[in-house]
């Protein structure tokens, strides 16, 4: 008896001693964003916000993890291209081609394209027959000369008309869009109602 | 009406009724839509990939070509994947067991003004970003459960891991 208390009062007073052992881990949800670089290197950035704070990423490969109690702003580091294209393979692999484009011309002020952007046509129908989920973006624009509505029209017009040369050639005009950017998109940068026969154009994507 | 039922089963939730009626009525599949009011395009598709829309009601499944309109959202099983591009150019690739949200989708193609909110609700997606947030930054809306992406020209992948 007198060689047992002494051990158990030494087990109680640990046991009173110790920290109170931690709360179970109870993992969180957490939300990743990672900034990916830019392609031809250009600075982007992304800024991460939450009830609690914002986090800014800025440099390639950056990631902000964020709990989503709610209760911190989160975490920074760094990941990189290795370690996403293993655990996210197909956010990579199944990035559709980058859109093809292509610039068709017209004979002064009107709708007839010229013989050389008539050949891009076709051109353009073969890269469509190339994707899966194929479609053509038709966008007209003008030069400087005249009003901005008049414009806007014009450019309208212009795609409408390659478009109908798709719908002629068996596309599905569901999958052609037309749009008119007026003189918004000047390849050639001029003065108002400056005659340039390159800003009267149709850009033909293909995505 | 059985594979209707399996899809339900397999996204959680309960067919609608309205939905059940209209798969019962094939003479109601809807026409083509025209470029203008379609949200965007699915361009390819891994495994089992499913559009569902805003009512939750009525689940298609998702190919090269479908029309994805605003307010559908977009569901990828298990071993699955799927990109699609807005009218903008906005590009989403969605990764395997997600589901994202396509709440809004406005753009004038003559100004290149719009307005785009996604939210990605389970798993994992990558944007790279259009027309519309080029534009205009604010425009452009990413959120991810209790997060929101400010996007400043660029390209960039959003995950939401369970614990």
């Amino acid at each position: 008896m007198t060689k047992v208390a002494p051990v158990l009062l030494a087990g109680l007073l640990a046991a009173c001693a110790a920290p109170p052992p931690p709360p179970p881990a109870t993992p969180v949800a957490v939300t990743r964003v990672v900034l990916l670089p830019q392609e031809g290197g250009a600075s982007s950035a992304v800024v991460v916000r939450t009830p609690s704070g914002e986090q800014v990423l800025d440099a390639p490969y950056g990631r902000a993890t964020v709990p989503q109690d709610g209760r911190t702003a989160g975490t920074v580091d760094q990941t990189d291209a290795q370690e996403l294209r293993s655990r996210l393979p197909t956010l990579f692999t199944l990035r559709p081609p980058p859109p093809r484009q292509f610039e068709l011309y017209f004979d002064t002020g009107g709708v007839v394209l010229t013989a050389q952007s008539r050949q891009l046509l076709q051109e353009a129908l073969d890269e469509a027959g190339r994707r899966t989920g194929a479609e053509l973006v038709i966008v007209g624009h003008t030069d400087t000369v005249g009003r901005a509505t008049a414009n806007d029209a014009l450019s309208l017009d212009r795609a409408r008309s390659v478009r109908s040369l798709f719908i002629q050639r068996g596309v599905p005009p569901e999958r052609i869009e037309a749009a008119g950017r007026g003189a918004r998109d000047l390849a050639v940068q001029t003065a108002d109602q400056t005659e340039e026969a390159r800003n009267r154009r149709v850009t033909i994507l293909v995505r | 009406m059985l594979r209707l039922l399996c899809l339900a089963a397999l996204l959680g939730v309960a067919p609608h009724p309205r939905a059940q009626a209209q798969a019962a009525a094939p003479a109601q599949a809807a026409a083509p839509a025209s470029p203008a009011q379609r949200a965007g395009t699915i361009k390819l598709v891994e495994g089992g990939v499913f559009l569902m829309d805003a009512q939750g009601g009525s689940a298609r499944v998702a190919s090269a070509g479908t029309f994805i309109m605003a307010s559908d959202q977009l569901v990828t099983e298990a071993g699955s994947g799927a990109s699609l591009v807005l009218r903008d150019g906005t590009t989403l690739v969605l990764g395997p067991r997600s589901r994202l949200d396509l709440r809004d989708f406005r753009f004038d193609t003559t100004t290149n003004e719009g307005s785009i909110w996604v939210s990605l609700l389970r798993g994992s997606m990558r944007m790279i970003t259009g027309l519309v947030s080029k534009q205009r930054p604010d425009a452009l809306r990413v959120q991810a459960h209790t997060v929101t992406i400010g996007v400043r020209g660029t390209d960039f992948i959003v995950e939401v891991q369970e614990p």
